[in-house]
């Protein structure tokens, strides 16, 4: 498939905004490594921009409690389009650990972000390795270049 | 002056489309050095066999792609801010940076730079961005975009002293205003690198400090100001906005090769030997900005106006008096 | 402070011969198996065909509550969520039998958009059904499992009488071993 320069650009230079929803802060540690010198991330062209209106992914950590779910919302409303949005860690895809057992709904959990705001790519992992959030990037640049 | 024929002003078209791709081989090297520097690899010159589906093959025009990008993106308008404005000043900066790129000489080569007071209409128009942003800053409405113009205005009036004393000084040096007329002058003698040392290092820093580089990216410091005047760009705007910064880099690069490397001309070889030179300096330049740029935390706006006023200004105004002392016992020279 | 300086810009130009950022797509050997990854580092679980026999014991012990077990009419799933998973490695440590291991592999992500389309591991194991009402019971490896455990534990004195028992009890569902106790003569009392 031939794609034009366009589409080339798109996933030549995505800008990730990271989007901390609640959580135990070690998927932000491992997003860190990633562009710490050892996973390099910048060798793709990769940037981690602090301002969702730069940003092309939007990546987000953590179960998203009641009090920041709005907001998450929001934010990702602030993206301009095209866009993609990566649930990173086991909090952001189901809950993970904030789940009860019983099934039932924790009473402080929002959701997982999947409820909030529509989701492209899925990252387990409790925290995911910094290349398994490589590689997770990868297949959403492949969503990215035909929004 | 004579009327421009079609040769000038066809020159003068294609001079800002040589210069924003020098900008992008410019930006290119300090991703890719100060990335070296910081024990990264900063982005691959030659991609991975197994990325190269989704990758492409290089990433030597990484801040082309980036513009592209931006261009074909959806822009959106705060709610807030003035509109007219806030989509103006890109655009206003846009056009100050390109008629200052037809300005600048390229290796030797810019018609438009032997008009006599070329260097003052570069040093206008250069201007002419800083005020473009931190209109454009101020009409976002946002708390980090206001501040981000403050600080933007505050550092703009530190650099630009010296940068214009530094300037000037040369000009003395040279006994003209116009670009053409001070390389030439250089072309039969030594550069005014090695005959005023002062003004030289003066200008760099003040070619720092406009660049936004790192001890002196007070503006745009991120994480702490979003992304200062910035903030609330996004898509096509941004894009503009980073093209001005693009065509900013080679802009600075080549007025500081004009004005103290004789724009890339060797004693006793060809012009067109020029070209290679003016590559190779550029690309110099940028090394030892990036240097600085790795090597530095970020001063706080107070220490960056002081520091200024302390040291680069004093640089540039000993470095004038240098000149007007060299002009006096050295009159044959000039 | 210039001696920092100078300092610095010597580690500077260190670091700028000796790049520490490791390849990606991550090295791997002949095999197949990465090299700069641990051997502990766990990673996506794999049951063991063999030893696994479905006991349950790890869906007790998750803490997030990923794996999960099923019974179907003839057959036990064990399935494990990874996007719930938390990696803990406590499946694995419970497992009496040994059956299930946290294999290296990482690279778990996946295109989709809601939880259900993220990885589970599965695993079935077949189920006995009960002599008499034809209910489905226990999964037959555990069953051979308690005999084999039972019989290295137990007194040599009772072997003989618990091992008779064993024979009738295993074949029945809880529920017909309790209304039948005394027509199986398997009565705890039985012995008095």
């Amino acid at each position: 498939m031939r794609l034009g320069l366009k589409e080339k650009a798109r996933a030549y230079s995505p800008w990730i905004f990271h989007a901390h929803a609640g959580g135990c802060n070690n998927c932000d540690i491992e997003l860190a490594a990633c562009f710490a010198p050892r996973f390099d991330l910048e060798r793709m062209g990769i940037q981690l921009r602090n301002n969702p209106r730069h940003a092309d992914i939007f990546l987000v950590t953590g179960p998203a409690p009641k009090q920041i779910a709005p907001i998450l919302r929001r934010v990702y409303d602030q993206l301009p389009n095209p866009k993609v949005a990566i649930a990173c860690g086991s909090c952001a895809i189901t809950g993970g650990v904030y789940n009860r057992d019983d099934k039932k709904p924790n009473y402080a959990i929002g959701g997982p972000v999947e409820k909030l705001i529509p989701i492209d790519v899925l990252v387990p992992g409790c925290p995911p390795r910094p290349e398994s959030i490589i590689q997770g990037i990868m297949l959403a640049l492949e969503k990215l270049r035909h929004r | 002056m004579e009327l421009p024929s079609t040769i000038s002003i066809a020159s003068s078209l294609f001079l800002p489309i040589v210069s924003f791709f020098l900008g992008i081989i410019y930006g290119y090297e300090i991703r890719k050095v100060s990335a070296r520097l910081q024990s990264r690899r900063g982005p691959w010159l030659l991609v991975p066999k197994s990325l190269r589906g989704t990758l492409g093959v290089t990433r030597l025009f990484q801040p082309l792609y980036d513009i592209i990008k931006l261009l074909c993106k959806e822009s959106l308008l705060p709610s807030t801010s003035t509109k007219g404005l806030f989509r103006s000043s890109p655009y206003i900066a846009l056009i100050c940076v390109i008629v200052a790129a037809a300005f600048t000489p390229v290796a030797t080569y810019s018609h438009l730079a032997s008009f006599e007071l070329s260097l003052v209409v570069i040093l206008y128009l250069l201007l002419g961005v800083p005020f473009a942003f931190i209109l454009g800053g101020a009409a976002s409405a946002s708390p980090w975009g206001v501040i981000g113009s403050q600080r933007e205005a505050e550092l703009m009036l530190a650099y630009e002293t010296p940068l214009v004393i530094a300037a000037f000084s040369i000009a003395t040096m040279a006994d003209s205003l116009s670009v053409q007329k001070i390389i030439d002058v250089q072309a039969t003698r030594l550069p005014f690198l090695l005959l005023n040392p002062l003004a030289a290092v003066a200008f760099l820093v003040a070619i720092i400090g406009k660049l936004h580089l790192k001890p002196f990216d007070v503006p745009e410091a991120e994480v702490e100001i979003v992304a200062g005047p910035v903030t609330e760009y996004g898509g096509r705007l941004l894009a503009i906005i980073e093209i001005v910064k693009t065509f900013l880099i080679a802009i600075c690069v080549g007025l500081f090769i004009a004005l103290f490397l004789a724009g890339g001309l060797v004693p006793g070889y060809d012009k067109l030997f020029s070209i290679p030179t003016f590559l190779l300096e550029g690309l110099l330049i940028v090394l030892v900005m990036t240097m600085i740029h790795t090597l530095n935390p970020r001063f706080r706006i107070d220490q960056a106006l002081i520091w200024y006023v302390r040291v680069p200004t004093i640089l540039a105004i000993s470095g004038l008096v240098w000149a007007y002392a060299f002009r006096h016992f050295f009159p044959a020279f000039i | 402070m210039k001696y920092g300086v100078v300092k610095l810009t010597k580690e500077l130009l260190r670091n700028a011969i000796h790049p520490v950022t490791v390849n990606y797509p991550a090295k791997k050997d002949l095999l197949g198996a990465l090299t700069e990854i641990a051997d502990e580092s766990r990673g996506k679980h794999r049951f063991d065909e063999i030893k696994c026999v479905g006991c349950g014991a790890c869906t007790i012990v998750c803490s997030s509550s990923a794996i999960t077990e099923s019974d179907s009419d003839l057959e036990r799933t064990l399935s494990v969520e990874i996007g719930r998973c938390i990696f803990c490695g406590r499946c694995r440590d419970i497992c009496p039998e040994k059956g299930l291991e946290l294999t290296p592999e990482f690279e778990m992500s996946k295109k989709g958009q809601s939880a259900n389309d993220c990885i589970k591991v599965e695993h079935s194991v077949p189920l006995g059904t009960c002599d008499k009402c034809g209910r489905t019971t226990f999964p037959i490896g555990q069953i051979e499992a308690v005999r084999k455990r039972v019989n290295e534990k137990i007194d040599p004195a009772n072997l003989v009488i618990v091992n008779k028992d064993m024979e009738i009890f295993m074949r029945y569902c809880p529920d017909c071993r309790r209304s039948g106790s005394y027509a199986f003569k398997t009565h705890p009392r039985k012995s008095y």
